[in-house]
């Protein structure tokens, strides 16, 4: 009786401990590391998760994510992830995780792992990165119809090149429309978390005749858009439909991080996986515009809410026209030599 | 015309305001003999509550007193941990900044679900004065508190006995004490009176020009107003000048911006320029009312 308990103890053990090999080898997750902003942001982690979720329900396998609070805790929960080894692909939200990627992803040299929006030059990191010029063009196409003075005004967070991505593109497509608009030379806030400067300087724009203001400024881009809304003007917004905020913003230039994160997942599993940049446009499907027809419903589902301002049949024509001429290459919309 | 007009004038005075706040604020606690550094991490944490308490009740005006009464919480903390238990001013401050940063962050992602920014809350409404408005611009009730503020505290601190104590208090505590003025009831009083004030900053953010909260809004507005209250030398009125002329240099940089005749990156140094500039010395020597000693009773 004793040695049959012995035995079966042994063959439970060993079976457990088998099981849970087993476990770890065959079960493919997914990881996800948010931004500092965790989700709720309606923005860059919301967006990420919605494409890891989708993923995720496609190819029948776990989604693990977390949320770090700080900085801080990006390299903590990057190794957590990477050395427990459950995971097919790790992707990393947010430029501000490049630094500690850069270290994991060396001392981790089979994890697979994806960053979005920044560089790491590691062969096991595939950089997902968005063409905002392109984004930036359909827009200025879109403004220079919707606005009555002119006159359009553009606040950027700080002057740098990412930032001069978005806006030589935008002023090349306010040309491009050729509706005799003119673009105001970029104000810039200084930083990123400074709404009120924000809102001053949209101020500042109105005062001088503008009568469509798009922000790229992150939260200080906020301000801008509640001073548009005051004056009863327009306004445009960035990265995501930020059309919800108010009915005063008719179209927002969207980074489909979503996109991104989905077949950077599905290229994983399906062994194809490769580490590099990965900068993608209008032709791939990562950049787009909030009220692009195919593209409007998916934001309003996301967020809950239903775009107000009719955009005229002619100026959504021109605007389709734009994307497709950008994306078959015919117009090459300009970068800052930065990125050239 | 050009630049130089109405509505440049209107935005100096816009955003001179949380400056000023956190000036006068300043002020009053370092004339009771307190450095309060934490001027930063106090406007946050009102421009937090205020939001808050809006969107909760629904009331703008009682987001209003919250933001203040935020203020002079966080002032009785101060007041307590400097004035009663003689603790290092300046560690304080700091760590009354560093909790405005991190209690505002972490209540907002339990509340909005981001850390980022708060929902839009209804914010102060605009205060109608015929004719004033039209040179001073539309403006809720904030700026004319701080008018009233302004000529008040003038008035207080140099014309009335209390006044005369609370200077004595900050310049020489042994003799005041000597004097029968209570020392460190005056301290603890004007430590949280000043911090109160300055939330009126946070509040001026958060419901009065802006109408939502944005975590790190005060972006180093509070050591904005720290300068202006020694380059005002702690005077009423001197703040009122110092807020101004940042408010101005801040407004005009905006406006040669859109000129396109700078880089953006000189344009923007600016405001920076113009503060080390009258911090270095430019406008004679800043003396400060009190040698910020935490009193003891010997």
């Amino acid at each position: 009786m004793k040695r049959i308990s012995r035995g079966l103890t042994a063959v439970l053990l060993f079976g457990l401990i088998f099981f849970s090999f087993a476990l770890a080898e065959g079960a493919g997750r997914i990881g996800l590391i948010l931004a500092t902003g965790g989700l709720g942001d309606k923005s860059f982690n919301d967006i990420s998760y919605a494409g890891a979720l989708k993923a995720k329900e496609e190819l029948g396998v776990e989604l693990d994510y977390v949320e770090p609070k700080a900085i801080a805790e990006y390299e903590g929960y990057q190794r957590d992830f990477a050395s427990s080894g459950d995971y097919e692909i790790i992707v990393c939200v947010g430029f501000d995780q490049a630094d500690a990627l850069n270290k994991i992803a060396q001392e981790f040299p089979n994890q697979k792992f994806a960053i979005v929006d920044m560089v790491v030059n590691q062969p096991n990191v595939a950089s997902l990165l968005f063409k905002a010029n392109e984004g930036g063009f359909l827009l200025g196409v879109e403004a220079a119809y919707m606005t009555k003075t002119k006159k359009i005004g553009i606040v950027g967070g700080m002057d740098i090149p990412l930032i001069r991505d978005f806006f030589i593109g935008f002023e090349e497509g306010v040309k491009w429309a050729n509706t005799g608009a003119t673009v105001l030379p970029t104000v810039y806030v200084g930083g990123w978390a400074d709404p009120t400067k924000g809102k001053e300087l949209a101020l500042s724009l109105i005062d001088q005749g503008c009568d469509v203001i798009w922000a790229a400024a992150g939260k200080s881009g906020l301000g801008a858009l509640e001073a548009a809304k005051e004056r009863g003007v327009f306004a445009m917004g960035v990265d995501a439909c930020q059309c919800y905020l108010g009915n005063h913003i008719f179209a927002s230039m969207t980074k489909r991080v979503d996109v991104a994160v989905y077949e950077t997942i599905k290229a994983a599993f399906a062994g194809t996986f490769q580490g590099g940049i990965f900068e993608k446009g209008i032709a791939e499907g990562w950049i787009g515009n909030c009220r692009i027809p195919d593209e409007q419903p998916l934001w309003e589902e996301r967020f809950g809410f239903t775009h107000t301002v009719e955009i005229p049949k002619e100026v959504m024509d021109k605007v389709l026209e734009a994307k497709g001429k950008v994306a078959s290459g015919e117009i090459k919309v300009p970068r800052p030599p930065e990125f050239q | 015309m050009g630049i130089l007009s109405l509505s440049l004038f209107q935005a100096m005075l816009r955003m001179s305001m949380p400056v000023l706040f956190a000036a006068l604020g300043g002020m009053f606690c370092e004339r009771a003999g307190v450095v309060n550094i934490g001027l930063e991490g106090i406007m946050l944490n009102s421009a937090f509550f205020a939001v808050l308490a809006t969107f909760l009740s629904g009331s703008p005006w009682i987001g209003f007193l919250s933001g203040v009464l935020s203020g002079v919480g966080l002032g009785v903390v101060i007041a307590i941990l400097t004035v009663k238990y003689s603790g290092n001013q300046i560690v304080v401050g700091t760590g009354i900044n560093v909790f405005g940063l991190g209690f505002s962050a972490f209540m907002c992602q339990k509340i909005w679900g981001s850390r980022g920014a708060s929902g839009s809350v209804a914010g102060l409404p605009l205060l109608r004065v015929p004719y004033l408005e039209q040179v001073l611009g539309e403006n809720t009730i904030l700026i004319y508190v701080a008018f009233a503020l302004i000529i008040l505290s003038h008035l207080f601190l140099f014309h009335t006995p209390w006044g005369l104590r609370l200077r004595a208090v900050g310049e020489n505590p042994q003799a005041a004490d000597t004097a029968g003025v209570n020392v460190h009831r005056y301290k603890m009083v004007f430590v949280t009176l000043g911090s109160g004030i300055t939330g009126l900053g946070g509040v001026f953010l958060s419901l009065a020009h802006l109408s939502f909260f944005a975590w790190g809004m005060t972006s180093g507005r509070g050591f904005m107003g720290l300068a202006a209250m020694i380059f005002g030398k702690w005077t009423p009125l001197g703040c009122f000048l110092a807020s101004l002329l940042f408010g101005f240099t801040d407004a005009l940089q905006m406006r040669v911006q859109a000129l396109g005749i700078l880089p953006s990156q000189i344009i923007l140094l600016f405001p920076y320029v113009v503060t080390i500039l009258v911090l270095s010395g430019f406008v004679g020597k800043a003396l400060p009312p009190s040698d910020y000693k935490p009193y003891e009773k010997r």
